[in-house]
């Protein structure tokens, strides 16, 4: 009797399961291929750069940052200003950390693009070491199941998974499952979340951010006072990383060239736990930084007090790429290289 | 490894495999050699604390046992007690007094720098010396025989189910079931085992993880937050370190009901609590009946006047918060619950009811009322310092203005739902695997609810137990 009560519970508990697997597969429907990076946009341009580096052999110039690069600069204005043939990309990741920048500058950018030219945005709100994330977030990267599938160290476990996701909508969209709202919201046709709301041109640039997601308003300063910007201190592992960052890229040839992205000094110095004293503090880490590295430094202290070049505290709008973007091409012309073939051959992975 | 891991299903499954093919001898070496795997796979380095606590324990106690002089006893009892509070305090508690000291000679007016020593904190040290003291302080009392047989004792000790979070077992309870033949397993302790195995998973990943990313942006911003988030935030860390605390000592006791040994219950659903006073009797049983009956009733219990009491209370369970981490807020959190229990004990009108009875419609005041108050001082205990939780606190009572957290209530109610379902039914049945007992189409409901929710909250980023840094 008891037998029989068991597989009557069993047969229940199986139609729940494929009551819930139908469900998925109309959530999955509407969305598309699931995240398996540390983040949609590290898994877009991922994909992209590959693509690049099978078609054009990978690109001259390269730029790698957080969103400020990101949003920041405009690749195809670079390459209306210089020479025909030149390939700009811009290989920044929005909401990322140094540490991040730096493994991913390896399995990606340095690997596949094989750039000249390496350009790093960096602004006070980089290389803060007690941001939230800043020792996590490189270890998420890291363990990631899209990123192990791209550099070819997927483990039996993963490949499991990834066996088990072609099968099951339900393990396929989970990530999305887990936020309730945002399923009901693709269930009814509307967007999730700022990615969705961007495009990412083939330069390699999401758009879209700076008119739908950075603006300035009370929320965002507060999260930039309580969150991005507590405990403000400079000068330790996100400033290793970048360095580590450039003595990667000169070891395979490339030139590097720091840029101090501009920021809306007004706005942003109060919510500095120590104002100007912490943005002096990074200034003087960032020109150490270029000094012990031999890269030169490029900055914009003429618009930091031009509020109308910026969306928020440090993203900037339009008008504003335009102008940073068309000073670093001015810059980069007589330094730049002339272009070559980029990747002789795919070169080994670190981990390999 | 961690009972939520790849890993620990492997062993679990390969122990049990084994492990009712072997004699009474055999099962005990397998446990042994599977719970130094177990522990040695976070870090083999501290595999030779356990050994030292298991050999000062085991000869301590069987000195003592052939000791009449009580003076000689009592050298016994205090090397037992140094060794193990010894190594507790080193590896637990240095930094804390270390900075403690140094922060007082400074206030005084004194420059000075605390030794610098980096002391990584051994993963269920507190669990398991308090289990090795209760021995040979049993074994002290004449309650309980030494251990003749080393083997025994050492599974005792570091029985991989409740080795790293408890329930801190009594060697009254545990060690004759190593010492003793094991009865065959059969489908019904196999079912319940599962069962609790299962329940646990579900408490663990798919309540609490779940509700651990809506915690730690909380509190991470319990300075700017609005007070509706607070509120949200709060109650995602009742439910969470409850789902996760409970769903380990489930998981625990599931695991050892397949090895044939029965693990005492650490929880008796605490949030249906009718007074502060239930709550402590239904919240980590296994520590609170410790501190009770090793700490409590030395220092005199409530055989003395009420002034006695009350400061024993407030002894009794500073000295509980602070076994649960090496912190002010630790401390301040199990003095806050020490005054509850002193007001509750005074004002209280006489005892008609068991902690476990099942409530009543005109109870629900007073549980809501028990828990807002339980919810509260866990704010104390999340936060990282005694400035955050007073951001926390003022954020919450000042009605700090924010938005209505939308998305974390779409988790947290679900949650909330969950388990209060689950601890009515537990609460009304007296039974842990309650959902057995269940009629098949509820319970096949159950199952499939639970595998959904395993499925989709399984995969994130690793959430460590929280008992596990005690």
């Amino acid at each position: 009797m008891s037998g029989l009560l068991r597989s009557k519970a069993l047969i229940v508990a199986v139609a729940v399961l494929a009551l819930a697997e139908v469900g998925a597969r109309v959530v999955a429907a509407r969305v598309g291929s699931p995240v398996t990076w540390d983040s949609p946009y590290t898994q877009d341009k991922a994909a992209q750069i590959l693509e690049l580096g099978r078609e054009q052999g990978g690109a001259d110039i390269v730029f790698l940052g957080s969103s400020i690069v990101n949003a920041g600069i405009e690749p195809s204005i670079i390459t209306a200003s210089l020479p025909p043939g030149i390939v700009a990309y811009n290989a920044g990741i929005p909401g990322s950390s140094a540490g991040t920048w730096r493994v991913w500058a390896q399995d990606t950018v340095y690997r596949h693009l094989c750039p000249e030219v390496v350009v790093i945005g960096v602004t006070v709100r980089d290389i803060n070491d007690n941001a939230p994330g800043v020792a996590s977030d490189p270890a998420r990267y890291l363990e990631s199941r899209g990123r192990k599938a791209f550099i070819g160290s997927t483990g039996q476990v993963e490949s499991g998974l990834s066996a088990i996701e072609s099968i099951s909508a339900l393990v396929r969209v989970r990530g999305l499952l887990r936020r309730p709202v945002d399923t009901l919201k693709v269930l009814t046709g509307r967007p999730v979340d700022g990615w969705r709301l961007t495009r990412l041109t083939e330069f390699g640039r999401y758009y879209a951010f700076d008119a739908k997601v950075y603006a300035l308003n009370d929320a965002r300063r507060d999260r930039l006072r309580t969150s991005t910007f507590r405990d403000f201190s400079v000068g330790g592992i996100e400033t290793a990383a970048i360095v580590g960052m450039i003595d990667d890229a000169h070891a395979g040839g490339a030139i590097v060239v720091l840029v101090e992205t501009p920021v809306m000094e007004r706005d942003l110095v109060p919510l500095l736990p120590g104002g100007d004293a912490d943005l002096e503090a990074f200034r003087s880490v960032l020109g150490s930084l270029a000094s012990l590295t031999d890269a030169p430094l490029m900055q914009f202290p003429d618009l930091t007090d031009r509020d109308e070049l910026f969306a928020d505290e440090y993203h900037l709008n339009g008008e504003g790429v335009a102008i940073v973007t068309e000073r670093i091409a001015w810059m980069l012309a007589p330094i730049l290289p002339p272009t070559g073939g980029h990747c002789p051959a795919l070169q080994s992975h670190p981990e390999d | 490894m961690t009972f939520n891991s790849f890993e620990y299903a492997v062993l679990l499954t390969v122990v049990f495999a084994l492990y009712w093919r072997l004699g009474r001898r055999g099962q005990n070496g397998l446990l042994l050699a599977a719970s130094y795997l177990f522990y040695g796979w976070w870090d083999w380095r501290f595999l030779p604390l356990i050994w030292a606590s298991t050999a000062v324990d085991f000869f301590v106690a069987r000195a003592m046992g052939r000791e009449d002089r009580e003076t000689r006893r009592r050298v016994l009892l205090a090397t037992s007690i140094a060794v193990n509070l010894g190594v507790l305090a080193f590896f637990k508690y240095f930094g804390f007094f270390v900075d403690s000291a140094v922060g007082i000679l400074t206030r005084l007016g004194f420059e000075t720098a605390g030794p610098t020593l980096q002391v990584i904190l051994p993963i269920g040290i507190s669990f398991y010396t308090f289990q090795t003291l209760s021995y040979t302080f049993d074994v002290y009392r004449r309650r309980l025989e030494p251990s003749s047989d080393p083997l025994s004792f050492a599974v005792y000790v570091a029985f991989f189910p409740q080795l790293v979070a408890g329930p801190i077992e009594r060697a009254r309870r545990l060690l004759p079931q190593f010492e003793n033949v094991r009865e065959p397993i059969d489908s019904s302790r196999l079912s319940s085992g599962l069962t609790l195995i299962f329940i646990g998973l579900v408490k663990k990943v798919a309540i609490a993880d779940a509700l651990a990313p809506l915690v730690e942006d909380v509190f991470g911003r319990s300075a700017s937050a609005g007070w509706m988030e607070l509120t949200a935030g709060a109650l995602a860390f009742a439910i969470q370190i409850y789902g996760d605390f409970s769903g380990y000592s489930s998981i625990a006791r599931g695991s050892a009901r397949l090895l044939g040994i029965d693990l005492m219950r650490n929880f008796e659903q605490p949030y249906l609590s009718r007074n502060i006073t239930d709550f402590w009797r239904t919240w980590h049983i296994s520590l609170s009946t410790w501190l009770r009956d090793y700490l409590y009733v030395p220092l005199g219990g409530n055989r003395g006047r009420t002034v006695t009491t009350i400061r024993n209370v407030m002894i009794t369970m500073l000295l509980g918060g602070l076994w649960h981490g090496a912190s002010w807020t630790f401390v301040v959190w199990g003095g806050l619950h020490g005054a509850y229990l002193a007001v509750h004990r005074v004002v209280r009108p006489v005892r008609t009811r068991s902690a476990t009875d099942m409530i009543r419609p005109r109870d629900v005041p007073a549980v809501l009322s028990t828990f807002a108050l339980v919810t509260l001082t866990w704010i104390l205990f999340r936060a990282a310092t005694f400035g955050d939780a007073v951001d926390y606190l003022t954020g919450l009572f000042s009605f700090r203005s924010g938005p209505l957290p939308i998305d974390a209530l779409a988790l947290l109610l679900p949650a909330i739902a969950a388990i209060l379902v689950l601890d009515l039914a537990q609460r009304a049945s007296g039974n842990h695997a309650v959902i057995l007992s269940w009629p098949y189409p509820l319970r096949g409901l159950a199952y499939g609810l639970g595998a959904v929710a395993l499925i989709v909250f399984s995969g994130q980023a690793a959430v460590p137990f929280l008992y596990f840094q005690f």
